[in-house]
């Protein structure tokens, strides 16, 4: 089975089952099908590749150790999720600084992309690095990974209405930083 | 539909999204969306390292897992090791045929033996011996 395929949630459940069961290609199979969706938030929020595999082995081993304590009938996808953010934020507590800010040099080579498309991913991608944790938490698992307004709720630990709120705001932040970093490539 | 009530909605209905086709500012938040969902193609690299890392976290759970399986599993009491039987080599004896009483032997009483007096007058009236005879073996 490829794991890049989406699961159905009853699909999904099952693997889950044999998980609990102990059986190590479910257990496989589980962490492969959530690697690269980790790896993504963890990338976004922490903005190095190296803090990312780290966070993602961290989201990994919390949940081999404590798969056999999941609710088989809940989503595994926002508690996956949630562990991920919760690493995260820890990390950037940990850190105690904000991420480090790509400086303008870094980021103007990327300007030179011609493609409007991939000058606007790069905006975004570094307007994203700017936002506060919890609305950047938000907007990529409800815009990036794809996660309902319920699932990032659960994800978040917070409210569906607080989750819209998080997500109108960020997009706010977001628009800023993306216009700020087109008014300094254009310059 | 103002552009506060189109971005709330994130340009999901019908409204929304003709309101943003003709706003310059609300075209550039759908943009920055359609952005966003671009960086979910993008796959993150993961180092050999991180999916050995993965297999070695994967068959420590799995242990895990079956540790306490076997803990849960209520356990067979487990007889003590029976006691090392040694070999005695019996002296090998001529059979001797037994025979088996079938019925309690009859004890033949001794019958009670009243002491014999034997009382002999001699010459002299004034003497008289008297002999006592115990029983002896019959």
């Amino acid at each position: 089975m490829n794991p890049a395929l989406p699961l159905q949630p009853d699909e999904l459940a099952a693997w889950v089952r044999k998980a609990q069961g102990g059986n190590r290609e479910a257990m496989d199979h589980l962490l492969r099908t959530h690697e690269q969706g980790v790896l993504r938030v963890a990338l976004r929020m922490l903005g190095r590749l190296e803090d990312a595999q780290d966070a993602a082995q961290e989201v990994f081993l919390r949940l081999c150790r404590s798969l056999d304590q999941f609710d088989d009938t809940r989503e595994l996808r926002p508690w996956v999720y949630r562990m991920t953010v919760n690493v995260c934020l820890d990390m950037l507590r940990r850190r105690r600084t904000q991420l480090e800010l790509v400086d303008e040099g870094a980021a103007l080579p990327v300007a030179e992309r011609r493609l409007i498309e991939e000058e606007r991913k790069a905006a975004v991608e570094w307007g994203l690095s700017r936002l506060a944790p919890r609305e950047r938490a938000a907007l990529l698992l409800r815009e990036v990974e794809g996660l309902t307004t319920r699932e990032v709720a659960v994800a978040l630990e917070v409210e569906e209405a607080t989750v819209r709120s998080l997500i109108y705001q960020a997009r706010g932040h977001l628009r800023e930083w993306v216009k700020r970093y087109e008014g300094r490539v254009r310059k | 539909m103002t552009c506060e009530e189109a971005r709330w909605l994130e340009f999901e209905s019908e409204e929304a999204r003709a309101h943003a086709a003709g706003c310059a500012e609300c075209g550039e938040w759908v943009a920055d969306g359609v952005a966003l969902r671009g960086l979910a193609d993008e796959a993150v690299p993961v180092p050999r390292a991180t999916r050995r890392w993965l297999r070695t976290v994967v068959a420590a759970a799995v242990a895990a897992v079956a540790g306490v399986w076997v803990a849960m599993v209520p356990r067979q009491e487990i007889p003590p090791p029976p006691i090392p039987v040694v070999a005695v080599a019996k002296p090998v004896l001529p059979a001797v045929e037994v025979q088996v009483p079938t019925q309690a032997p009859v004890v033949a009483r001794r019958k009670a033996v009243a002491p014999l007096y034997l009382k002999i007058e001699t010459s002299d009236p004034d003497v008289i011996i008297y002999w006592t005879v115990e029983g002896g073996e019959e």
